[in-house]
């Protein structure tokens, strides 16, 4: 009898990439409901948009560069970038934002620089700040929360503003400054922050609305870490950073400064702790390397919500530390078996 | 104080694996004897180090347990006669080894009588424990008994560490999934492995024994333990260790950082910490050795998987083909679909089973299809890191990954590569599903090939400029006796005003006059038969001749190109030297393209540095290319200045050339016509054959001929292209087999890091590895490997150090 001669190890414990996606898949599963329920249907729409456009780029693209089609499509990689890059954008954003920010990220930021694997910058927060930087006002009005209006865009009424003739009463009937637009201006008119935290925007933690949202997006993500679909590094080493800075100027100046949990629980940090920055692709890949990549981007949303000239600083701050993952990783190798501390 | 006294806790070793036992399945399985076969086959080399040396003849009838080859130096392992019979030959024979290169091997013919000779067991000792430890040692030696784990290492040469070592630990982990022959050695032998334990205890002069086992088999603990209790004071200081269930906590490192806390890294050897490491079988066969007199002629093997009928547990003889084995568990199920010796995680898969069971084989493992990971399609590597979380050396496999494939052999260096102990881990968890430790192995084995040249290299140019030492000295040294001479002459004739002395000057100068044509001679040789231009007709005829004998040889050309070229030293400058050197790490990895390299070798002392570089240049791009355009380049070049008569004779030995294996005749033809090109020539040369390259072998005599046309008569041109039509018509069979052939070489090329030579292009950017590529250049080096092993007698390497 013959047999096959391959290399050992022979037997394999069943990990994919396709598993690994679509393991995060599921943990955005509790965020997306959350946003749902607090914004409308916009953000399934967003979706649908994203991912159709996805899966067309990357079917594209697979071609052009003659990848096997299955294989790779299989893989969910950009259905996880479409979606990420859908719940980031204001859900009742025009559908050809969507349809450019998917395109750009899949075909520019993902395969031109050679496909899964190969991408230095996460393809949706390239995607991201594309559009942020090229359409400003689209990307700024989101959609109003529940808690806010006391209800919520209807499905007809998200689907003639997202594909349909955007009339500026409509618009503004339905949507909100986001929080952190709002502290930005208000403090840049000499307002203090507790004067500021008195508008009816705010809740509990953050913004209102916004903090089950949060809270649904840590759960996912802490469920992806306990699998270890995630390395738990990243959002902590983030989490924890911005909670300290942001804690330490809130201390030296209540007024001027916001108070970590607001830092925590208003913008995209939970999200982007857990689901953006944690990309392994273009994330930092040792152990402290990612405590420190974490941290890195922790500090860096601080600095820029709080001195920069964007609302939310999550998607530069990650991009920023993309670029200093492969120095981090080169400075943080583990120290091996046996070799001397 | 005991040291055993500070060992109050395991410690853990970062990463490893929960992998599915399958132990169940042969665990229930007591030891059986396995029948005589009728034939055993015993490699010589079965053990790390040197091969043993037969001291038996063919036809000689040997009774069990009588020496068949005795260890030849140190490290190296006796080997005995596991039953009674004949030796019916001595010849290579296949064993299982990555490389597949057969070892030179003892063929027995058994009597069926199994007799014991009167004088092959030595006196059993019943008071063994008393023993003086050098005898204690020199018995085991003479037993051939090695490292039953796997690694095969002379357990003697581990045992003469005395005095050095504090703690002896005897491994009985078996972590590797399946196998359980360690499993049903101690449960029904537990005597005998305690005993073997503490004669080891007492060779080496320690009093700290530990025993690590895994939890996952309490009936051998519990055997153990018994045993244990019996020896009663004699197994004092002895402590039994259940450890944990983790891959791979069995191997050596990593039990006994689990046991002791210490951490043995590449940079150590377990000895250097005081601590000794040995498998459970290999103390029962010491005990058996001295005890029984009983040299190692044989061993428990499990065999089991879905592949197999009935999974058991076999005592079987040392030399029994894998066959008979399969054969005594019933077959194999319509299932099987892979075999592979040693565990899933660092197994070794083998194409048959028509190999013979040799002492470090533990476990014949016949896998159904849907227990192994087919060789599934991989994806990029997405640095999730989950290579890295299951690494018990705690290194970056990402990393080295990268670097591996890459070719960037100095970079994984960096990201400590040799501290890999191979254990499959990361591959195993790789979501992507990359052939990790292929890509691991194959960096090492290239980074091994590249320092054993660099040291050959340097071992030349000392050589060489002692060489060149010696012939200054001499020279002066004739300088100054000349003078000494010629002084003394004019002297002389000063005082006689007669020319007595001429006759003396002119011996001298005829001795010059010789030594010179000597020497011209040798330079004519060194060079000879290079140049077709200058060729006549006999010189030709015997250059195809060579050329066709040169080819028959093409293995054996291999070698002799590097003696060629440290022949040529003499008269090379270092320059040239570095480059030949280069030239000649290249030559040994290829295999049908090595001759050419011979030729060049040979032809290397006429050429000046820039015409080698040229050469070189031309040659990698040539050797890219599909072979079959070269020849005819070949011919067209040299065409121009050839007399009819040359070129008649000429295109015959094209034809008979190109019935050969395309790959090393264009090439050689190239070099032979280079050495008596100026640089000018050489340019256009390469001008001319890159142009033809660029057309398909179809085109090539087309143009080949267009470029000869110019000097030739029609006659001249009739001939030629009757030739042609006769040589297109084999080429046609050929191509395939060309293409192949070429790819093949153009691989081998690749792997050998052209740097100094390579054209330019091809290396700013080495393309990356395919893994199709990976797996060829892979098992190519492999039997490279052990092909040069097998020479130089050092073992080829210690694949499975379990
Ligand atoms: S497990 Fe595989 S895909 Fe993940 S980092 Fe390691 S090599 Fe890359
Ligand atoms: S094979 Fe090497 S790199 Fe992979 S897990 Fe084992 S020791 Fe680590």
């Amino acid at each position: 009898m013959q047999f096959a001669t391959t290399t050992s190890p022979h037997v394999h414990l069943g990990n994919s990439v396709g598993r690994v996606m679509r393991r995060v898949v599921y943990a955005l599963l509790p965020g997306l409901l959350a946003l749902v329920w607090i914004f409308g249907p916009g953000v399934l729409v967003q979706a649908a948009i994203a991912v159709s456009t996805a899966l067309a780029a990357e079917a594209l693209m697979l071609t052009l560069r003659g990848k096997p089609l299955g294989r790779f499509l299989g893989d969910c990689s950009a259905l996880v970038t479409a979606l990420l890059l859908a719940i980031a954008l204001p859900p009742l954003a025009p559908w050809w934002i969507t349809v450019l920010g998917t395109g750009f990220a899949i075909i520019i930021a993902k395969h031109l620089y050679g496909g899964l694997g190969y991408n230095p910058f996460n393809p949706a927060m390239i995607g991201y700040v594309v559009l942020l930087t090229s359409f400003p006002r689209e990307m700024s009005s989101w959609a109003a929360p529940l808690t806010l209006h006391g209800s919520t865009p209807d499905l007809a009424t998200t689907l003639a503003l997202v594909f349909g003739e955007r009339s500026a009463e409509t618009l503004d009937a339905v949507t909100s400054a986001t929080v952190l637009d709002l502290l930005r201006t208000q403090i840049g008119l000499g307002h203090s922050v507790t004067e500021v935290r008195s508008s009816p925007v705010f809740g509990l933690l953050g913004a209102r609305g916004w903090e089950w949202v949060n809270l649904a997006f840590l759960a996912g993500g802490l469920w992806m870490c306990r699998q270890r679909t995630a390395a738990w590094q990243i959002p902590a080493g983030m989490l924890g950073a911005l909670a300290v800075i942001s804690t330490l100027f809130w201390l030296v100046d209540a007024a001027r400064f916001a108070p970590p949990w607001f830092h925590l629980f208003s913008g995209a940090a939970i999200f982007g702790a857990f689901f953006i920055a944690t990309d392994p692709v273009s994330a930092s890949t040792t152990p402290r390397g990612r405590l420190i990549y974490g941290a890195g981007i922790g500090v860096l949303t601080w600095v820029i919500r709080s001195v920069g000239g964007f609302p939310d600083g999550v998607a530069f701050a990650v991009l920023l530390m993309n670029i200093a993952a492969p120095t981090i990783d080169q400075y943080t190798r583990p120290r091996v078996f046996g070799a001397r501390a | 104080m005991s040291v055993l006294n500070t060992i109050t806790r395991l410690w853990r070793f970062h990463g490893g694996l929960h992998v599915p036992e399958h132990k169940a399945e042969s665990n229930s399985a007591a030891i059986e004897a396995l029948p005589l076969p009728a034939q055993l086959v015993l490699p010589l080399q079965q053990h790390i180090g040197a091969a043993a040396r037969a001291c038996v003849r063919v036809g000689e009838r040997v009774h069990k347990g009588d020496a068949l080859a005795r260890a030849d130096g140190y490290i190296s392992a006796a080997l005995h006669a596991p039953t009674s019979g004949t030796v019916v030959a001595i010849e290579p024979r296949p064993v299982a080894h990555p490389s597949g290169i057969p070892v030179l091997s003892v063929v027995l013919e058994s009597d069926g009588r199994d007799e014991w000779g009167p004088n092959s067991l030595p006196t059993p000792i019943e008071d063994y424990l008393r023993l003086d430890p050098a005898y204690l040692r020199e018995r085991v030696r003479e037993a051939g008994i090695v490292g039953l784990g796997g690694a095969a290492f002379p357990t003697a040469v581990k045992l003469n560490a005395e005095g050095a070592i504090r703690v002896l630990v005897l491994n009985a982990a078996e972590c590797e999934p399946y196998i359980t022959c360690d499993d049903r050695l101690m449960r029904e032998r537990a005597h005998a492995v305690i005993g073997g334990l503490l004669l080891m205890r007492r060779a080496l002069g320690v009093k700290d024994c530990i025993i690590g086992i895994e939890d996952n088999k309490p009936e051998a603990a519990a055997a153990l333990q018994a045993a244990l209790e019996q020896f009663a004071d004699d197994a004092e200081d002895v402590l039994l260790q259940q450890i944990p269930t983790l891959y791979p906590s069995g191997s050596e490192q990593q039990l006994i950082r689990v046991l002791t806390g210490v951490e043995i890294g590449r940079s150590r050897r377990p000895v250097d910490s005081g601590i000794l490491c040995q498998n459970v079988a290999t103390a029962a066969a010491v005990h058996d050795a001295v005890t029984e007199g009983r040299p190692l002629i044989s061993r428990v093997v499990t065999v089991t998987g879905s592949g197999i009928s009935t999974p058991r547990n076999l005592e079987v003889l040392i030399g029994t083909p894998l066959s008979a084995l399969i054969e005594y568990c019933g077959g194999y199920t319509p299932r099987a679909a892979r075999l592979i010796i040693g565990g899933p995680m660092m197994g070794l898969a083998l194409p048959g089973d028509d190999l013979p069971i040799t002492k470090g084989m533990n476990c014949v493992l016949v896998a159904g299809a849907d227990d192994v990971s087919a060789p599934e399609e991989s994806m990029p590597c997405i640095r999730c890191g989950e290579c890295m979380n299951a690494c018990p050396a705690n290194l970056l496999p990402q990393q080295m990954y990268w670097h591996a494939r890459a070719r960037e052999f100095d970079k994984a260096q960096q990201v400590n590569l040799f501290d890999c102990i191979e254990c499959g881990c990361c591959a195993a968890v790789c979501p992507s599903h990359l052939p990790l430790v292929q890509y691991y192995r194959f960096a090492k084995t290239e980074i091994w090939a590249a320092e054993r040249e660099k040291k050959k290299a340097e071992q030349a140019r000392a050589r060489h400029e002692f060489h060149l030492y010696r012939l200054e000295r001499e020279e002066a040294e004739k300088a100054a006796r000349l003078q000494a001479k010629k002084s003394a002459a004019q002297q002389r004739g000063h005082e006689a005003e007669t020319p007595a002395a001429d006759p003396k000057q002119a011996a001298i100068a005829a001795a010059l006059a010789r030594a010179q044509a000597k020497k011209a001679a040798a330079k004519a040789e060194a060079t000879a038969g290079e140049s077709s231009n200058e060729l006549s007709p006999e010189q030709l005829e015997k250059l195809a001749a060579a050329r066709a004998r040169a080819e028959a040889k093409r293995l054996a050309a291999t070698q002799t190109a590097g003696e060629a070229a440290n022949d040529a030293t003499a008269a090379l400058s270092p320059e040239q030297l570095e480059k030949l050197a280069a030239a000649r790490a290249r030559a040994e990895a290829k295999k049908a393209a090595s001759a050419p390299a011979q030729a060049n070798a040979d032809a290397a002392p006429a050429l000046s540095p820039e015409q080698l570089e040229k050469l070189a240049a031309a040659r990698a791009r040539a050797e890219a290319k599909k072979a079959a355009s070269a020849p005819a380049q070949a011919n067209a070049d040299a065409a121009p200045a050839l007399s009819p008569e040359q070129l008649e004779k000429l295109a015959a030995a094209r034809a008979r050339a190109e019935a050969k294996k395309a790959a090393s005749a264009p090439a050689q033809a190239n070099a032979d016509a280079a050495p008596a090109l100026t640089p000018e020539q050489l340019e256009k040369l390469a001008a001319a054959r890159a142009r033809a390259e660029a057309k398909k072998a179809a085109s090539a005599p087309a143009q080949a001929n267009a470029d000869a046309a110019p000097a030739l008569s029609p006659e001249q041109i009739e001939k030629l292209t009757a030739a042609r039509v006769r040589t297109e018509a084999k080429k046609a069979a050929q191509e395939a087999l060309a293409a192949a052939t070429a790819a093949v070489a153009a691989l081998d090329a690749d792997a050998q890091e052209e740097a100094p030579t390579a054209s330019p292009a091809a290396e700013a950017t080495p393309a990356p590895l395919t893994e199709e590529q990976l797996a060829r250049l892979a098992a190519a080096r492999a039997r490279a490997e052990a092909k040069k092993a097998a020479q130089s007698g050092k073992p080829a390497s210690s694949d499975q150090e379990q």
